[in-house]
């Protein structure tokens, strides 16, 4: 009887110690699982919201109201609520903040020629590129006074540049990876590599050095592989549980016409879930030298747990 | 380039003081329902922006100056108002345009009437006239 059990036993561990990749769907399924009961999915802007449909991976195009001009690029908050949208007058581009519902808009003259827009978690602060060649500035901007802080000339950032407490972010600036804290208001380096993007649960931050994607922790150690992929696009993007992480890379000619003609070929918008690397396509971008800025959306999940409580309320 | 043939686009900086750029192509990326599509994206936005930039080979360049602001400017306005999936699209660029379409259709705007870049023969010499006038009348 005693050997029944420690067989038994012994089963259990070794189930556990397999972890969930074994008993796992595969990744897409689990997305087209979660679409359906939380509501997640990656979203982007480019003169209207596009929204991925993990099942038959297509996007469905979604309008937004505005205060006038013509929206170009435009970045969605993590709850997917609010909008920063870069908008086209005559001969320049200037930052309008509102709801994607159209309501609240306010605009921000002062902030000339927006790129790279991020915000943070709870939608009191933004960081952005601003101004014209050949010096722009990377500004943070409080949503709520307009005021702005300059943080560096010629930087970087993703959608996904702040850390869950709203206290630093992350930038990239000539091929360096560097944390800004606010409180110090200093910059430290922390690696080498560019296109850096912090996991909502505070613990990474990943970044691509020579086709690779690494994540390092914030204090700058215990740097890591993720993994290598070939003629990557753009940042790594966290899902909001850090389980999943998104990306864009070549995906090859996929029509004769293109083989033969060079005309725009394919991207591909890729998850991978990182505790098994299940990894599949969840959309397909011409590539046309725009490459979008995806965020994921999780309508009733902006903060991360540990967060839960404490920004709650502070939402606009 | 394959086959010798080339993708056309601007790298356009207008009064602003932003190197643009400035390229066209299909959305989706392939299927019944392509339309062509437009985007105008800062240069130096990011490192993919300013690679995909630079691995083209200028065919034309207008130079710098005061001189050509209004023309850049016109092209710039053109891509940033550009009916979004609206106009078919057809990778040959024959009866229905292209990517190549969307560049020489600047190049009529703009005033520049750059010469032919090399490698565009497709899609090039789209008839843009036949078109609007079969979407807007």
């Amino acid at each position: 009887m005693g050997q029944v059990n420690v067989k038994i036993v012994a089963v259990v561990i070794a189930l556990a110690l397999a972890g969930p990749a074994l008993a796992e769907e595969p990744v897409r399924t689990e997305l087209i699982r979660l679409q359906k009961e939380t509501g997640l999915t990656l979203a982007s802007f480019y003169r209207n919201v596009q929204t991925v449909k993990f099942a038959d991976r297509e996007v469905s195009q979604e309008a937004v109201f505005h205060p006038g001009g013509v929206p170009q690029e435009g970045h969605l908050s993590r709850d997917g609520t609010r909008i920063a949208l870069v908008i086209a007058t005559g001969n320049r581009d200037y930052l309008a903040v509102g709801g994607r519902n159209g309501t609240g808009f306010r605009l921000y003259p002062e902030i000339v020629n927006p790129y790279d827009i991020c915000w943070s978690f709870d939608h009191s602060a933004l960081v952005l590129q601003s101004g014209s060649q050949p010096s722009p500035a990377l500004l943070k901007l409080d949503v709520a006074s307009g005021l702005t802080l300059k943080i560096n000339q010629s930087s970087y950032v993703s959608s996904q540049c702040w850390s869950p407490d709203g206290r630093q972010f992350v930038y990239d600036s000539g091929g360096s990876i560097r944390v800004y804290d606010l409180d110090k208001r200093e910059s430290r380096e922390i690696a080498a590599g560019k296109a850096p993007t912090w996991s909502p649960d505070g613990l990474w931050i990943a970044f691509l050095e020579d086709g690779a994607f690494y994540a390092i922790r914030p204090s700058g150690e215990g740097k890591k592989l993720l993994f290598q992929s070939s003629d990557v696009r753009s940042p790594l993007w966290w899902s909001p549980d850090s389980r999943f992480v998104a990306y864009i890379c070549s995906a090859g000619s996929r029509k004769l016409a293109e083989i033969l003609s060079s005309l725009p070929a394919v991207l591909q918008l890729r998850v991978r879930r990182l505790v098994d690397n299940s990894e599949d396509y969840v959309s397909e971008i011409p590539d046309k030298g725009y490459v979008p800025s995806y965020q994921w959306i999780e309508p009733n999940g902006v903060l991360p747990e540990n967060l839960k409580g404490k920004y709650e309320g502070k939402h606009e | 380039m394959a086959l010798g043939l080339n993708h056309a686009f601007w790298v356009a900086t207008g009064s602003d003081g932003v190197p643009t750029t400035l390229s066209g192509g299909p959305e989706p990326p392939y299927g019944k329902n392509e339309k062509l599509n437009e985007w105008a994206t800062p240069v130096h936005k990011d490192a993919t922006q300013e690679a995909y930039a630079q691995a083209g080979k200028a065919s034309w360049d207008s130079g710098i100056s005061a001189a050509v602001c209004s023309a850049v400017d016109t092209m710039e306005n053109a891509v940033k108002n550009w009916p979004m999936n609206l106009i078919p699209y057809s990778p040959l660029g024959l009866w229905l345009p292209n990517s190549n379409s969307s560049a020489s259709l600047l190049n009529q705007i703009s005033g520049f009437n750059a010469p032919q870049p090399p490698g565009t023969f497709l899609g090039w010499n789209f008839n843009w006239g036949a078109m609007f006038s079969a979407i807007f009348h």
